[in-house]
């Protein structure tokens, strides 16, 4: 059916009257001419996103944006402002954030991708739309970077570029990729996003499970230097021991929080995760696992540099 | 009185109800874990699994759910939900909760929800159900 096309002077309208035949007739036509209204839907950061003609958001792959009043409608995965609902920065003319996840032209995403090694701007934009380093995605197996750079490709199909493990280790040294959390992993894959010609279509399949939140390092130094980046950018202060509760070390400081408990980090080992640091802010966590068979007693000596 | 964490103020803001009524006792936790330290073998600041002879586990996140936690308990153990259970965190929060296993469960996201190694005890049948902060759930022995 093709689109009405409908005339008329907006001062010498129908007048509004449920029970007249001719608003009835007037209404429906009105309502006929809105919905065949073809117009760009590509217009706000051009083909990153589409708008949505019932809400006027424009929808990028993570989140939906208001254009009327410049802020996203739910939380930065990425966490790259000082509020996360900031739009490109408060600067949409210049900066453009292809996903929603992460504007580029700024902080701390260029940053990440300096640190990489990346100098050109695809190599950075690449990086910056690299959602296959975060480690929400590592799969069970994945124990060392070479796994991870494996896994990783298949997440994000429209990226050719391959990394070396150089790269990817100053990657996951660098604040942008540790504060991706399990929520940003699981709205990706498990809620529906529009396709590209206009049609709701589901996500595809988790390729593993998302359910992790640990990294693992090579040496102490690696995972610590990670975890002071997590908590400085969650504003932690070390005002208070966190102290063992059973047995030897009933009593002992494990790590150090702040003074309301709120963010903080203890040095821990055990059977199955080996030895790690643990980091927490309010609710959210992550673990930062190290070396490959540190013992407990290396771990008990670390642990005492708190005391 | 016990002293309260903000995470023990969210804690009894869920149960503010039953604590009101009597069905939540707030307790120090110290005796919780002796309790712990007597009846589980303990290393590094924490149930050391490995050396408990019988037990399960299996990897927890809240996304999950609650039918998860069911599901994974109800494999060994029929438990009435009357039964006190006592919840302690070993960091977070201050308190000792004790609790009918039914408002536990009603509240266990919550409690699992905080970042650190949450304890639910069984007194009566000498039972632990254990999340780490690492999202490992145990349960034994079993």
């Amino acid at each position: 059916m093709g689109c009405l096309k409908l005339s008329y002077d907006q001062g010498e309208g129908v007048e509004e009257n449920p029970t007249s035949i001719f608003w009835q007739v007037y209404s429906k036509r009105e309502s006929a001419s809105k919905k065949c209204i073809e117009y760009y839907r590509y217009g706000f950061q051009g083909e990153f996103s589409m708008e949505d003609m019932e809400t006027g958001w424009n929808s990028f792959e993570l989140r939906n944006y208001d254009s009327e009043i410049g802020r996203w409608n739910a939380v930065d995965p990425y966490r790259q402002y000082w509020s996360p609902y900031v739009g490109m920065g408060n600067n949409p003319t210049n900066n453009v954030d292809p996903d929603g996840g992460c504007a580029t032209g700024d902080t701390p995403c260029i940053e990440a991708a300096k640190a990489a090694g990346f100098t050109s701007q695809a190599d950075i934009n690449a990086f910056v739309n690299l959602d296959a380093y975060a480690p929400g995605m590592l799969p069970d197996n994945a124990v060392n970077l070479d796994n991870i750079l494996q896994v990783g490709q298949p997440l994000n199909t429209s990226l050719t570029k391959t990394f070396d493990q150089a790269q990817l280790e100053a990657a996951y040294e660098s604040a942008v990729v540790i504060s991706i959390t399990y929520e940003f992993i699981k709205s990706q894959f498990q809620n529906e996003n529009h396709g590209s010609d206009g049609t709701i279509a589901m996500s595809p399949p988790m390729p593993f499970s998302p359910a992790k939140t640990i990294k693992w390092f090579k040496d102490y130094n690696r995972a610590r230097n990670a975890a002071i980046k997590w908590l400085e950018a969650r504003g932690f202060k070390a005002q208070k021991s966190v102290l063992g509760k059973f047995g030897t070390i009933k009593g002992k400081p494990i790590g150090m929080k702040t003074l309301d408990g709120k963010i903080g980090f203890r040095i821990e080992h055990d059977a199955r995760h080996g030895a790690h640091i643990n980091v927490w802010s309010g609710k959210e966590k992550m673990t930062f696992e190290f070396g490959e068979n540190v013992t407990e007693a290396t771990v008990t000596k670390l642990q005492n540099l708190f005391k | 009185m016990p002293m309260s964490s903000s995470y023990d103020d969210d804690i009894k803001l869920s149960l503010e109800e039953d604590i009101g009524i009597g069905q939540v006792q707030v307790e120090q936790p110290d005796k919780y874990f002796e309790l712990i330290d007597q009846f589980f073998p303990t290393s590094m600041n924490r149930i050391d699994w490995s050396q408990v002879s019988q037990y399960d586990m299996i990897e927890f996140e809240l996304g999950d759910g609650l039918d998860k936690i069911l599901s994974f308990i109800s494999k060994h153990i029929e438990m009435p939900l009357d039964e006190d259970v006592v919840v302690i965190g070993d960091d977070l929060i201050d308190n000792a909760y004790r609790l009918k296993s039914s408002i536990f469960f009603e509240n266990a996201l919550e409690f699992f929800s905080i970042p650190q190694h949450t304890y639910v005890l069984f007194p009566s049948s000498k039972k632990c159900l254990n999340l780490t902060f690492e999202g490992d759930l145990y349960f034994g022995p079993v």
